[in-house]
């Protein structure tokens, strides 16, 4: 399962990596990152069809994790990816526009990865 | 002896018939005073009968002098009155007290300047018609009559400062009638003083006065006493000369004063020189015109004369007889002559004292004045200095006041500052806490990953694979290194913020302005986004990588920053307000080197500046934010540490609803 990981924060990458050590070498999992929405969507130009689930921060500079939301969902990237949104502001506002703009779950930081690999391992196992 | 004043009375004939020719001027003027139409004429024909009386019969004159006064009175003629008073003076002549004191009346009118004010006929007294000649010429005779009031007293002072005050003012008037009567009777001053010569100096000069002078009373006068001068150095070839012209010249009535006595001195001559007959012939004329006029004096020395002419006559019984005569008149005139002579010198004590009173009262008077004004002036001097102190209290209390309200002001003003810096630390306050939460959430993510990788590791170990061990434990050290950058990171966001908050300045410091400007970039953006999520923008740095570092204070440049960058993104905000979605809001900072400037360029691509507010945006106060959302000091504040503090500039280039740039450049030191 191809998962694409967007944040502006180019530390998150050895967190997943850490974080997913065992899923990464038995392959359940496999990681892409973009640093921003517009390097996620040249991205997704390419490889739209191998990205199962996309997860992505709202708060960056440029285009904004909403914003790549909306573009991806009205891109109709086919087949439509799972998209998870992260923010460290766990607010309603941006909860609602996450949710008002097709994600399929919404995150806060700091992110809990045990609770990240439990949702991932579900949408592994309905896959 | 009754055949021997026939004679004389055939020889006094010429002087009667003067006296009738006057009698004939004493009718017409006394019908003429019935037929007077006013009082003005009324009174000057009074005085005109007075002065025919005057000099023959005194007592007769003062009735009508009397009417003079009182008309004056009347008229409110004030010279007039003077005039009277000294009229009446003149026929009281043989009582000086008298006299003196009808002279001080008429001193005392005279003296005063508006006396001659009202007037008429102003030339009665002077050859000019100007009332204040007039004036001073009645003073000029006064000083004259008043003189002969002190001859034969002791009191010589008094009697040389009359004489001289009537010469100086018929000099100044060169009225020939004072000049006349006051050098003569200087001559008759000198000679009473044994100084023969000045004396006569004076008659010559009297003499060549009345040469050219209208005025021709007492002419004869000068010649007799010029001829007396002879008589007594016994030069009697002049002197008969001299008593000729005094005779000749004196063709007015006969009853002049000295007329008699020119007589007298006549004969004198005429006996010393042994012409015994016309030596009575002269005596006996000078006797009847003394007993006309009641002259004592004269008839005493007439009678004194008689006897010593009988004598040298052999005569010695009638020489006797005239002699007792002489003698009995003498003794009571020299009674009379005492007492009038100590009432007078009384009245003059008296008179001296009075004026000594009136002097110390005058004194007393100008003392009292002067201590009034100088009271007054104190006065005045107090109410000044009072105002003044008033008016420099005054000033005092308001200086006061405006020094409270300076520092008032000034105390007010450090705490718009720090409300502004504290305001701009609530702007900043979310950015700094999205940037704080990020490093700490890394912080906490790898210390927790850390975690999982030791007992992961620890597995590996135990199940000797080495290598994977290893591998992890490299993954740990980096995460610790993380941890520690992620630590420092919101470290240095902390000290950030306390510094921007802590007020006063500190010292200035080498800068990376790159870093700086990236920092409050950062920060601005985030602290918008803190409060408006919808908000977007890009930012574009174009840091030059060669920027030395710059000498300034940190925490006021990256407050000059942070306030650019929040201002850009604010009016991108609006734009995006405007124009919608569509829109995409641009903030970018670029810095680089141009000569010895160091510049920051923050551009946007906003609202704009409109025009009319370009030139208040750096003013205090000034702010298009709605109410309570800005102080207007933002840049104010701004432009003080740029240009104030770091002999900078600011320069504002912009487009309404297209861009806006503020360029700040700042000496590099």
């Amino acid at each position: 399962m191809k998962i694409l990981i967007v944040d502006d924060e180019a530390d998150v990458q050895p967190l997943f990596l850490q974080h997913f050590r065992k899923e990464l070498r038995n392959h359940d999992f496999e990681f892409d990152f973009a640093l921003s929405g517009e390097e996620a969507l040249e991205y997704l130009k390419t490889k739209s069809s191998e990205v199962v689930l996309i997860l992505s921060d709202i708060n960056m500079p440029g285009m904004s994790g909403i914003d790549l939301l909306s573009r991806i969902r009205h891109d109709y990237f086919a087949p439509p990816p799972i998209v998870m949104m992260i923010t460290a502001y766990g607010d309603d506002e941006n909860h609602r526009q996450a949710m008002e703009n097709g994600a399929n779950d919404f995150l806060t930081k700091p992110l809990d990865f045990n609770l990240l690999k439990e949702k991932l391992r579900n949408i592994l196992n309905n896959d | 002896m009754k055949s021997i004043f026939k004679i004389l009375v055939l020889m006094l004939l010429p002087v009667f018939t003067n006296a009738q020719n006057s009698d004939n001027e004493q009718d017409s003027l006394l019908k003429e005073l019935r037929s007077a139409p006013n009082d003005t004429i009324r009174m000057n024909i009074n005085r005109k009968l007075g002065f025919y009386y005057q000099d023959i019969e005194p007592n007769l004159a003062l009735p009508y002098h009397n009417a003079q006064l009182k008309l004056a009175k009347k008229l409110n003629l004030k010279l007039y009155e003077a005039d009277a008073y000294e009229q009446i003076g003149y026929c009281s002549r043989f009582d000086r007290t008298d006299a003196y004191n009808n002279y001080l009346l008429a001193f005392k009118i005279a003296k005063d300047p508006t006396s001659a004010k009202n007037g008429w006929g102003y030339s009665n007294f002077s050859d000019s018609k100007s009332p204040e000649e007039a004036r001073q010429a009645i003073i000029g005779m006064l000083h004259f009559e008043m003189s002969g009031i002190y001859f034969g007293t002791n009191s010589k002072k008094e009697l040389k400062y009359h004489l001289f005050e009537a010469l100086k003012i018929g000099e100044k008037l060169n009225n020939k009638k004072i000049l006349s009567l006051a050098t003569r009777n200087i001559g008759n001053f000198y000679y009473g003083n044994n100084k023969p010569d000045s004396g006569f100096i004076y008659y010559q000069k009297a003499l060549k006065i009345y040469k050219n002078s209208p005025y021709q009373k007492n002419y004869f006068v000068v010649y007799n006493r010029i001829a007396w001068h002879y008589l007594d150095k016994k030069e009697y070839d002049s002197a008969a000369f001299y008593y000729r012209k005094a005779l000749k010249q004196s063709n007015q009535p006969s009853t002049q004063p000295g007329f008699g006595e020119t007589n007298l001195k006549y004969g004198v001559l005429f006996r010393e020189t042994g012409q015994l007959d016309s030596a009575l012939v002269y005596t006996l004329k000078g006797l009847k015109i003394a007993e006309l006029i009641k002259n004592d004096y004269d008839i005493a020395d007439g009678y004194r004369k008689l006897s010593k002419i009988y004598k040298l006559k052999n005569n010695t019984a009638l020489a006797y007889d005239y002699l007792l005569n002489a003698n009995k008149i003498q003794d009571s005139l020299t009674g009379e002559y005492i007492k009038g002579l100590n009432n007078f010198k009384n009245a003059d004590f008296n008179q001296k004292i009075r004026l000594q009173e009136l002097e110390k009262e005058n004194q007393r008077v100008k003392s009292r004045n002067t201590m009034y004004a100088l009271l007054l002036g104190l006065g005045v001097f107090l109410v000044v200095a009072l105002l003044l102190y008033r008016n420099n209290h005054q000033k005092q209390k308001a200086n006061n006041v405006l020094e409270k309200t300076l520092s008032d002001l000034k105390s007010a003003q450090s705490q718009l500052i720090q409300s502004e810096k504290m305001a701009s630390l609530g702007e900043l306050t979310a950015g700094i806490a999205h940037e704080i939460q990020n490093p700490l959430n890394f912080v906490n993510n790898f210390s927790e990953v850390s975690s999982e990788l030791l007992d992961e590791m620890n597995e590996e170990l135990d199940k000797g694979d080495i290598e994977e061990a290893k591998a992890i434990a490299s993954d740990v050290k980096q995460n610790l290194e993380k941890i520690n950058y992620h630590g420092k990171r919101a470290d240095g966001i902390v000290k950030g913020m306390l510094q921007h908050s802590r007020s006063g300045s500190i010292t200035k410091e080498l800068t990376d302005i790159n870093k700086l400007a990236d920092e409050y970039l950062r920060l601005a953006y985030h602290g918008l986004r803190a409060k408006d999520k919808s908000f977007n923008a890009e930012l574009v740095t174009h840091f030059d990588a060669s920027l030395p570092k710059a000498n300034v204070l940190a925490q006021d440049i990256g407050r000059v920053l942070l306030n650019l960058f929040t201002n850009a993104f604010y009016a991108t905000h609006q734009m995006q307000k405007q124009l919608g979605e569509g829109f995409k809001p641009v903030v970018s900072v670029t810095t680089s080197q141009i000569d010895n400037y160091l510049e920051i360029k923050v551009k946007d691509n906003g609202i704009g500046i409109p025009e009319n507010i370009k030139d208040k945006i750096l003013q205090p106060f000034f702010t298009t934010k709605p109410t309570g959302e800005g102080t207007g000091l933002g840049l104010s504040l701004s432009y003080d540490i740029v240009v104030k503090g770091h002999h900078g500039k600011i320069l504002i280039d912009s487009k309404e609803k297209e861009y806006t740039i503020f360029t700040i450049q700042i000496p590099i030191e």
